[in-house]
């Protein structure tokens, strides 16, 4: 399919056909919206795990959860949207191969849209948590005027790194429509807020219905859980960062 | 041989410390069982005339916070509001009551002169920085 097949495979355990799905993806990455976001979506809308995806780029763990083992990069789905899940920080190789296979099987799958979701660096994100802006990058017209009808602001000038420039440069290449949501953020404290105003972005525009009380409810004691994830997604940050000049969009 | 220490081996002791004050904080575990205590998540950002540090305190209240300074280190203790269980091997079966952490200041401060700001869960300490300038004329 792709020529990253061979260091990356995406395993179904579950046959996924004819449902031309929006493909959701959370990494953790900046303020660890994504993964926010993904795990939030999975929980409230009691997504399915369908698959999941081993690389041997890939760091050496493997999760486990109420005392099954899991792979710590996860597939699943509900009704037409499909969610990749990755509960660890990848190295800017891994997460390169992790999009390209992404975008291969978003293809194959004949998705309407590869959506990423991350944070952006906000100077002001410390004086506010109110209104947090979510900015909008895509490929297509209609998916930004979608996003823009959403609530979301059209990023004009910027620049995004790592897992999310990957997969944005995928669908280009391969043609096939990206959004890639960024809500103001705290660049290295875990942001549930921040997960939070890109939720009502994303129910609106892919017309799902999720009650964002419980999220608001337990803010603190997800920051409080994500301290470690966010710490060792600093540290493999500070690789992709290296190689860009600024971290600041 | 002089008794003197030696300006290298100052210079190196110095280099040392930055060095291992660095590699600590990128190794270092996020919590302390023998003291119940976690270590939070902070930034340090300077500006031309401000040396900010913000800690990450979620499950803390402002009076439950103490703060202390010098002039090169910063030290913050804070109580959560109920004690948290970390499930994990290393952590073992411990409650957290706390936060502390002790940060090395990458330049010297005015403690007496520190402003301090608690909100949304963030712990915000600021020091003015003041650069007495003198000017160097260009030969």
């Amino acid at each position: 399919m792709s020529e990253h097949k061979a260091v990356l495979q995406i395993k179904e355990l579950k046959e996924i056909a004819n449902l031309k799905p929006y493909v959701i993806v959370g990494v953790p990455e900046v303020g660890l919206v994504g993964t926010i976001v993904t795990s939030y979506l999975i929980r409230q809308l009691a997504m399915q795990e369908i698959g999941y995806v081993d690389s041997e780029s890939f760091p050496q763990i493997m999760v486990v959860h109420a005392s099954e083992p899991k792979y710590p990069v996860r597939m699943f789905q509900h009704d037409d949207i499909i969610s990749f899940h990755s509960e660890i920080p990848l190295a800017p190789r891994a997460s390169s191969y992790l999009a390209s296979e992404i975008v291969s099987y978003s293809v194959a799958k004949g998705a309407r849209a590869v959506i990423g979701i991350t944070g952006i660096p906000s100077k002001r994100r410390i004086e506010s948590s109110e209104a947090l802006q979510v900015f909008a990058i895509s490929n297509t017209k209609d998916m930004l005027e979608r996003a823009k009808d959403a609530g979301a602001e059209p990023l004009e000038e910027g620049m995004i790194l790592g897992s999310y420039a990957s997969l944005l440069k995928h669908c280009m290449a391969m043609g096939i429509p990206n959004l890639t949501l960024l809500a103001e953020s705290f660049p290295e404290f875990p942001d549930p807020e921040a997960a939070l105003s890109v939720i009502k972005v994303l129910s609106r525009m892919i017309n799902i219905d999720i009650d964002t009380k419980p999220l608001l409810a337990e803010s603190e004691e997800l920051r409080l859980r994500l301290r470690e994830l966010m710490h060792r997604t600093q540290q493999s940050m500070q690789e992709a960062v290296k190689l860009a000049p600024s971290a600041y969009a | 041989m002089s008794e003197e220490p030696d300006i290298f081996d100052e210079m190196e002791r110095r280099i040392r410390s930055i060095f291992e004050a660095t590699m600590a904080d990128i190794d270092e575990a996020l919590f302390d069982v023998s003291s119940r205590s976690l270590k939070p998540l902070y930034r340090i950002e300077a500006t031309d005339d401000e040396l900010i540090v913000t800690f990450d305190l979620p499950y803390v209240q402002k009076d439950d916070i103490r703060i202390e300074s010098t002039e090169e280190t910063l030290s913050i203790e804070a109580r959560i509001i109920k004690p948290v269980r970390l499930m994990s091997l290393a952590k073992g079966d411990v409650e957290f009551e706390k936060y502390a952490k002790k940060i090395r200041l990458p330049v010297k401060v005015d403690p007496a002169k520190a402003k301090a700001k608690f909100r949304n869960g963030l712990l915000t300490v600021r020091f003015p920085i003041h650069s007495r300038g003198t000017s160097v004329r260009i030969d």
